[in-house]
């Protein structure tokens, strides 16, 4: 297969630009990744064995850690679309020096690091937070209520931590639409529901599907967010790799729940590889 | 301007639009015929696209009115005036087929499906297309996608077609053979159209009447003969056409509507009313200067050959007669005398325009 790529100088030329990035990545991420499969699969005196596997996949409570894992990935992605698809209409519709303010809101937050921001929503939601407090002054609540350490703010955390990389995708494939798109549908007859419905939805599905790739899978393999808005008891895939690896010492459990994390991220960049090919 | 046709299918009223300080349009009146096919011709800037995004419903105008067929449409939004319009570069729907894109309207009014392949392959067959309706759109020509345009406009059955500079994106062979194409096939159907263009070749080919548009104004509404033959502005016969301009003052007013125009070439007669001492610009079209045999007689000019230009047919010659700017002549082909030349013209008195002088 390499020498048919090598036989194409446009080929050629494509690999050698890639190749950095690939060495990188190779180096970096595949390496450990395949460390990970014989580690998965070697038992405490070195022989090979699925034990860990049949933990994981065998008892409720790991199964409960990767449903955790998945609700709060899923329901993160959910409220980021719902949220970030209209954004970035907001987006493209804003002119000037909005569209620059608005663009700077949302790259600017990426540069903070997700510490600092999961630290300032728990210092927002925590009983004498700024939140509490707000409702308390508006006469909604009498008595602080607890909000941190509850599944409604991690996930509003997690939303509003990850909400960029729905907006951006999602502003570049439809800034690259074509608005007399939409003056077509409406002189062809269609109301704007319907012009939206059959022109621009359908044509910003790549982006859909890259942001909601991007926050899944920043969401399921996120370790700050649900360590710090949840706490110690709330458990999912990455922080029970780090507590196998970390706390138990017992690597091969690690690995598997690795291996988990693992598969359901590559399902899920498989699936919107897939989708995007069929989308327009 | 023209006056308006007897039963006016599309009347425009005193439509005016504003963006910010500029005034894009100025007061347009307009009346259009059923079956009548009019362009909208102009600089980028004068307007036309913002009339026909205003007839559209694509923009609002800030006052006046739009009335099709006796109903007032100035307010309706663009999904409801069943007016279609085939875009500069044909705003097809990327992820839909060929079919698709022509059905996008059928689907939209609820029609049944049954119906709609047939309506479909019935306007893809009126623009010959009907052996690519299963292809997806981006696999079409230039010129395939212009009439995939054309059928998903027509195909709804507007009650006008607004065309907004639709041949120009094709190279110009195309664009000519597609010109005369599209004429006939709106006269089949009867359709009322309107082009926007700066294209005058496009215009004069296209319409029964051109509306020559400049700064948001309509100069002259007239059938394409009169336009080119009578123009009724400076700028309208700038704007089409070729033209040999003279600047002079009027110096004798020898009976009404005749006048005697002192240039650098001599003194002209020509058909006019301007009191005497009126700064004029005297023009005509290149081709009614003729050479003369002698530099007497009336209304001869006469200056020094600068260059020829040969078109086959026909030779453009370029005589500096002292004004600065040399003078267009245009005659038959082979009949250009050697550059450097003293050569006579006679200026046309009949076909001679006469209009106000901006600069002075």
């Amino acid at each position: 297969m390499i020498a048919a790529l090598l036989a194409n100088r446009e080929k050629r030329i494509a690999l050698a630009f890639l190749a950095p990035a690939v060495l990188l990545l190779l180096v970096l991420f595949v390496l450990p990744l395949l460390l990970l499969l014989p580690a998965s699969i070697r038992g405490a005196d070195g022989s090979f064995t699925l034990a860990a596997y049949a933990r994981l996949l065998g008892e409720s409570y790991y199964l409960g850690i990767i449903w955790n894992s998945l609700k709060f990935a899923s329901l993160t992605t959910l409220f980021a679309f719902l949220i970030g698809y209209p954004a970035a209409f907001g987006l493209l519709y804003a002119r000037g020096w909005l569209r620059s303010l608005l663009l700077i809101c949302l790259f600017l937050p990426l540069s903070v690091g997700v510490i600092v921001k999961a630290f300032a929503w728990t210092v927002l939601l925590r009983r004498d937070g700024l939140v509490n407090a707000a409702l308390q002054l508006l006469g909604i609540i009498d008595e602080p209520i607890r909000l941190i350490f509850t599944e409604p703010a991690l996930i509003i955390g997690a939303v509003n931590i990850f909400l960029p990389f729905m907006i951006l995708p999602v502003y570049a494939v439809v800034a690259q639409i074509d608005r007399r798109l939409g003056e077509a549908a409406a002189t062809l007859g269609a109301p704007p529901l319907t012009a939206f419905l059959r022109v621009i939805f359908p044509l910003s599905l790549p982006g859909i599907i890259a942001g909601t790739a991007l926050v899944f899978a920043l969401a399921v393999s996120a370790y700050v967010v649900p360590t710090l808005l949840m706490g110690e008891r709330y458990q999912t895939l990455p922080t029970l790799i780090t507590k196998a690896f970390l706390l138990a010492r017992d690597p091969a459990f690690g690995a598997v729940a690795g291996m988990a994390l693992l598969v359901i991220a590559l399902s899920v960049v498989l699936l919107s590889t897939r989708l995007n090919r069929s989308a327009p | 301007m023209s006056a308006a046709p007897a039963a006016a299918h599309l009347d425009i009223r005193d439509v005016g639009k504003r963006f910010g300080a500029t005034t894009v349009l100025d007061g347009i009146t307009l009346s259009v015929a059923a079956g009548e096919l009019i362009t909208l011709l102009g600089p980028s800037g004068c307007g036309k696209t913002t009339l026909l995004r205003a007839i559209a419903g694509l923009a609002l105008p800030d006052s006046g009115t739009v009335t099709v067929a006796g109903r007032d449409i100035t307010r309706l939004p663009p999904h409801k005036r069943h007016v279609g319009v085939v875009f500069q570069n044909y705003a097809l729907f990327p992820h839909l087929s060929v079919r698709g894109n022509v059905a996008f309207g059928l689907r939209v009014h609820g029609k049944p499906k049954t119906e709609i392949d047939g309506i479909v392959d019935r306007y893809l067959g009126l623009v010959k297309l009907a052996h690519l309706a299963e292809r997806p759109v981006s696999a079409l020509s230039g010129g395939q996608q212009q009439r995939v345009a054309l059928a998903r406009a027509l195909a709804v059955e507007p009650t006008i077609m607004l065309f907004d500079e639709a041949l120009s994106a094709l190279d110009r062979k195309l664009r000519e053979s597609m010109q005369v194409e599209l004429r006939q096939l709106l006269r089949d159907i009867g359709a009322t159209a309107i082009f926007v263009t700066h294209d005058q070749d496009e215009a004069l080919t296209m319409s029964d009447r051109i509306a020559v548009m400049n700064g948001g104004r309509i100069e002259q509404c007239a059938d394409p003969k009169t336009v080119y033959a009578a123009p009724a502005t400076l700028f309208a016969l700038d704007f089409v056409g070729l033209s040999s301009k003279l600047t002079g003052r009027v110096v004798e007013v020898p009976q009404r509507g005749t006048i005697i125009v002192e240039t650098v070439a001599g003194r002209l007669t020509a058909r006019a009313n301007f009191a005497v001492g009126s700064p004029v610009v005297l023009a005509t079209r290149p081709e009614y200067l003729a050479l003369s045999d002698t530099a007497t007689g009336e209304n001869v000019i006469s200056g020094r050959l600068h260059t020829t230009v040969f078109h086959g047919s026909r030779s453009m010659l370029h005589v500096d007669i002292g004004s600065g700017t040399p003078l267009a002549v245009e005659i038959s082909g082979l009949d250009a005398p050697p550059a450097g030349n003293t050569i006579h013209l006679r200026w046309p008195v009949e076909t001679g325009y006469v209009y106000p002088d901006p600069s002075a």
